[in-house]
């Protein structure tokens, strides 16, 4: 088997600020018709009050620093030009739900018709990171072992203890927002790649999903990257989070591979147990 | 076992030969500030609780955001509460 390469890929979405109100604004469309050097990493989301950026593949903990650095600050330059500001928790503490707009792209008015008033409530900021695993049958390997590590990191990043003007008595009321979609939450365990494939093409011959892209799993072998991405994960507030986070998802990574090579293995714990384990992650951090 | 422990323990035992071997150490150990000061949940929460007010939680999370990447400039002043 060849070793994976554990490049690493991080997207954060971050919160549009007034600086007045401290609410979110409407404003990302805008933001994309300027002109700057990051509007090549930088995308929209469902609502107009979310900005998503993504590194550029990189090798270490230190590039994607890097990076984050460059992306942050060139987000908050051009919320600026507006005098508006950039915060990246995984929910508003007072922003209303029910109010905010979606971005007028056909793909998001598509989700929110979709989706009904859970795409109106997805009000939430996530990070999610991307380990280069080449092998699909490693890839699907470490996706279920990887599967028990996802409160751990749940913990670390907890940032969004409020929902619309209250203390939630949650450290991440996102990961409670992100349960009432469908396909979302700690996967079911994976028998091959095979096993994978042949459930996305049973729901896109089906008609049910456009692609593997509606799989909004806590950890997934991506559809299109030879990546594993890990979405657990409330936005990092501070970049040393986030690159901390880059940091042990790709020595995870690396340590699995390594006990696969010489034969040994990490126990596969079920989706029931490991649910129990992010509930109390939600719960207290 | 409480979550703290876990993760030290998934931080030490499981990921330390590894850490090396990557030169990554300085980064992941990054996670036991973290766990020593709280996340950015509790840091939230614990402003909430000296201001109970959450505008101030947002003012925090701009200044923290913007860590090590540019100083921001100041949001509006929050109008101060009379005492009682």
């Amino acid at each position: 088997m060849k070793a994976p390469s554990l490049t690493l890929g991080v997207e954060e979405e971050y919160q549009i600020i007034d600086p007045v109100s401290r609410d979110l604004v409407s404003y990302v469309t805008q933001m994309l018709a300027e002109d700057h050097r990051v509007l090549t990493q930088i995308k929209p989301e469902l609502h107009q009050s979310i900005i998503e950026v993504g590194t550029n593949i990189c090798q270490t903990p230190a590039e994607v620093r890097k990076e984050l650095v460059m992306l942050r600050k060139g987000v908050m330059e051009l919320a600026a030009k507006k005098g508006y500001r950039i915060a990246a928790a995984g929910t508003h503490p007072f922003a209303n739900w029910q109010t905010q707009e979606i971005t007028p792209y056909d793909h998001y008015l598509g989700t929110r018709n979709d989706m009904g008033d859970l795409a109106q409530r997805l009000l939430i900021f996530g990070t999610h990171v991307h380990i280069g695993i080449e092998d699909k049958d490693f890839l699907v390997d470490a996706c279920n072992v990887a599967r028990y590590f996802l409160p751990h990191i749940l913990c670390l990043t907890s940032s969004s203890p409020f929902w619309y003007g209250r203390e939630t008595g949650l450290r991440s009321y996102r990961s409670v927002v992100f349960r009432a979609f469908p396909r979302s939450g700690v996967p079911p365990l994976l028998n091959s790649y095979y096993d994978y494939k042949s459930y996305i093409d049973t729901l896109v011959d089906t008609g049910s999903i456009p692609g593997p892209h509606k799989i909004w799993w806590d950890i997934r072998p991506h559809g299109t990257y030879p990546t594993l991405e890990f979405r657990v994960c409330d936005v990092c507030t501070r970049v040393d989070e986030a690159v901390s986070i880059a940091a042990i998802l790709q020595a995870l990574i690396a340590k699995l591979y390594k006990m696969r090579r010489d034969n040994t293995t990490f126990r596969v714990y079920s989706s029931a147990l490991i649910e129990e384990n992010k509930w109390r992650a939600e719960r207290n951090g | 076992m409480p979550a703290p422990q876990l993760i030290r323990e998934f931080l030490d035992w499981f990921l330390g030969d590894i850490v090396d071997e990557l030169g990554t150490r300085k980064e992941v150990e990054y996670a036991y500030k973290i766990l020593a000061e709280g996340s950015s949940a509790d840091r939230q929460l614990a402003t909430f609780a000296k201001t109970n007010d959450l505008k101030a939680v947002v003012d925090q999370l701009i200044i923290e955001t913007a860590e090590g990447v540019m100083d921001v400039p100041p949001a509006e002043p929050l109008p101060v509460v009379p005492a009682g």
